[in-house]
């Protein structure tokens, strides 16, 4: 609770003390109406004043149709009507639900904060051999600091010495802990759990992970979403309305009826019904809400008006590489064609062959090698040979293996037809020992594992195309767009093409909102151009963060899957505020109108309306949306 | 060149009324006010942002006294 809240908490309840005070004391006793008059005003303009205060100050700045004035005309209508509890309660009701509101407000404001408290508060800076804890902002780029299990990250750099786990969940909302090792990269914000760790750093404070984060999430809700617009102009018209309906409802049918007062009395429900507080409270809230959720599952909404539009996607187009593949060469696949060399000997010399190379291929083969247990590559290599676009011959313990593409083996008069087929998403690296042909290696950067199940239930929630745009060969992309469950292809695109690309389908996709999902390596422009624009695994990349719309911290698709169960959670709380709130105001209006609601019946429809929604909306924040197994 | 400013504003109504007082400002090509962060985000002119938020300051006493804003 703010200072101000406990204030006003304090005005309310000696208000409500005073206020019963007073029903008592003209219900026992038969005081004159003067005394009763004075008594309940009293308390009225305790419990007013600061209404009354603003509506006057509203009308000197000549901008006064809100609900400070709606307000402040009822309850002095009621005094004037001799109705001095009405008034009063009218008031104190009000205010009950002016606290709530801020403190529901203030409450959901800090729970989202807490959500996003990522910040670091000191680093310890290694300095000849002695340890020094300095604000982070001191460090410079090259300086060695040291995370002490428990401790967060403080800012980005590799690690020099030292094993551990990171926990990363309050970045990409993953709850299983990273390994982290010497020569790994370690970002900001992740909390080190297990060992000391000495990391060398590679950003400063301002360009970390994360001071980005949070310089986002801070400006997020920027881009205010259509339904908050409506709200905002649904206000602008619909007070002035209801204030004119109200004046037209206490003159026309009393100038008929003659009964005055009764209508006046009608005319003043009316105005203390129509208060359009709990829409223009709640919807805001939910959106907000919204992206708070969003950010607890590594989700980061750069605005309310993406939540919303994520919603109506029809078109998913993808970048390939490390959005629908994992983005690293792999060997996937070895397979034997001569029963003297098994799989785990071709491996090993083709690893031992290609030991003096720094061809990505090579060094994923060696990679598998080494991880397979293959412990000393480089002995008993020698006479290494490369032959420059085919491959290359070395002598590895006295056989002599060459390995390299079809051009290297018919070279060596292997045929063509011997050689297996490859599943088509990489890189066959063929393997001759002595001339004869062992075997291949296949080396792939392979589709993700979750892109068909979770495209499968975007299917469901409403997408209709998925697209892959890639720079890559056909082969390759018809290989893994139907691994993937893709409907569409565009291969063999340069960079700039893409965006061409893009517009074509921005053109042919008019029902619905197009996405574009990428890493944002070389697709900044296409990201910006879509109408939403979402980076995966947007820790690495300055570029994603600033381009993108929506930014997975994680690069899982499954991450889209979330994105797009929060975002239509979020809209469909909104609708439910709007829809109850407008519908409760519209009965009760009419039947205040027709004199069968009383001024307390008013009263709940303001306020109990306005605490029914603020609750409502506060739902989406504990919102946990289905994950994919 | 956009800056963001640290303000107190407990309703929508008042956000929005801060929102219009400083639109409506000479030099400022647009702002939003974050609720819910609390944030009024200026794009203005570069330089003359601290003389919009003394304007804006002084016309919101006007306006509303309840928003505070910290230049």
């Amino acid at each position: 609770m703010t200072k101000k809240q406990k204030k006003n908490l304090r005005r309310i309840l000696i208000a409500a003390a005073g206020y019963v005070l007073a029903v008592l004391v003209s219900a026992i006793w038969q005081i004159p109406e003067l005394v009763r008059f004075i008594l309940f005003f009293l308390v009225y303009l305790y419990i007013s004043w600061d209404v009354l205060r603003k509506t006057l100050m509203n009308i000197r700045a000549k901008d006064f149709m809100d609900e400070n004035f709606l307000m402040a005309v009822a309850s002095f209508g009621a005094m004037a009507l001799g109705e001095y509890p009405e008034a009063v309660a009218v008031m104190l009701f009000y205010q009950v639900g002016e606290w709530f509101q801020s403190y529901a407000l203030e409450r959901s404001r800090k729970n989202i904060a807490d959500l996003m408290d990522i910040r670091p508060d000191y680093a310890n800076l290694e300095k000849n051999g002695e340890i020094e804890e300095v604000d982070p902002e001191e460090v410079v780029v090259g300086d060695i600091i040291v995370i002490q299990p428990g401790e967060r990250v403080p800012l980005d750099g590799t690690v020099i010495e030292g094993n551990s786990t990171l926990d990363t969940a309050a970045l990409t909302g993953e709850s299983v802990p990273r390994g982290i090792h010497p020569g790994q990269e370690v970002i900001s914000g992740c909390i080190n759990q297990s060992g000391v760790l000495k990391v060398k750093v590679t950003k400063a404070f301002g360009e970390s992970t994360v001071s980005r984060i949070l310089d986002l999430v801070e400006n997020a809700t920027d881009k205010k979403s259509r339904s908050e617009q409506f709200i905002t102009k649904f206000a602008r018209i619909y007070t002035p309305v209801v204030v004119y309906s109200a004046i037209a409802l206490a003159i026309i049918p009393s100038l008929i009826t003659g009964q005055w007062s009764t209508w006046i009395y009608r005319a003043l429900e009316f105005l203390v019904i129509s208060c359009p507080c709990a829409l223009v409270i709640s919807v805001p809230l939910s959106f907000f809400g919204g992206i708070g959720a969003a950010s607890k599952n590594g989700i980061l909404v750069k605005g309310s008006s993406y939540l919303q539009d994520l919603a109506e996607v029809k078109t998913m187009v993808f970048d390939k590489t490390g959005t629908l593949t994992h983005g690293t060469f792999e060997v996937t696949n070895i397979i034997s064609e001569n029963p003297a060399v098994n799989t785990d000997q071709l491996l090993n010399l083709c690893a031992k062959a290609e030991s003096f190379s720094s061809h990505p291929i090579a060094l994923s083969i060696l990679n598998a090698a080494k991880k397979a247990g293959l412990t000393d590559p480089k002995a008993g290599v020698e006479n290494v040979e490369e032959i420059a676009g085919k491959g290359l011959k070395a002598t590895v313990d006295g056989k002599v293996v060459a390995c390299g593409n079809e051009k290297l083996m018919s070279l060596l008069n292997i045929g063509h037809d011997v050689l297996p087929a490859g599943s088509g998403f990489g890189t066959n690296v063929y393997i001759a020992v002595d001339g004869i042909f062992a075997g291949m290696i296949e080396v792939a950067d392979e589709p993700k594992e979750d892109a068909k199940v979770v495209f499968d239930l975007l299917r469901k929630e409403g997408v209709e195309r998925f697209i892959m745009l890639t720079g890559d060969s056909e082969t390759v992309a018809r290989a893994v767009a139907s691994k993937a469950g893709i409907d569409e292809v565009h291969a063999k695109l340069l960079p700039e093409q893409k965006v061409d690309e893009l517009e074509k389908i921005l053109e042919s996709s008019k029902n619905g909102k197009t996405a574009y999902i990428g890493d944002g390596i070389n697709d900044a422009p296409v990201l910006t151009r879509a109408d939403i624009g979402i980076a995966m695994g947007g820790l690495g990349s300055d570029a994603a963060i600033e381009a993108a719309d929506i930014v997975l911290m994680d690069d899982q698709l499954s991450g889209l899957y979330k994105a797009d169960q929060i975002s239509k959670k979020t809209l469909s709380i909104a609708y439910q505020n709007i829809v109850f709130a407008i519908g409760i105001k519209v009965l009760m209006l009419v039947l205040g109108a027709l004199g069968i609601v009383n001024m307390w019946g008013a009263v709940f429809a303001d306020v109990g309306v306005s605490v029914l929604c603020i609750l409502n909306s506060i739902r989406i924040i504990r919102y946990a949306p289905k994950t994919v197994r | 060149m956009r800056k963001t400013f640290k303000v107190e504003v407990d309703c929508p109504t008042c956000a929005a009324k801060l929102e219009d007082c400083v639109s409506k400002i000479n030099g400022v090509d647009s702002c939003s006010v974050n609720l819910m962060t609390q944030k009024l985000i200026v794009n203005a002119e570069a330089g003359r942002h601290a003389e919009i938020i003394d304007m804006a300051i002084e016309q919101m006493k006007k306006i509303d006294d309840d928003v505070v804003i910290y230049a």
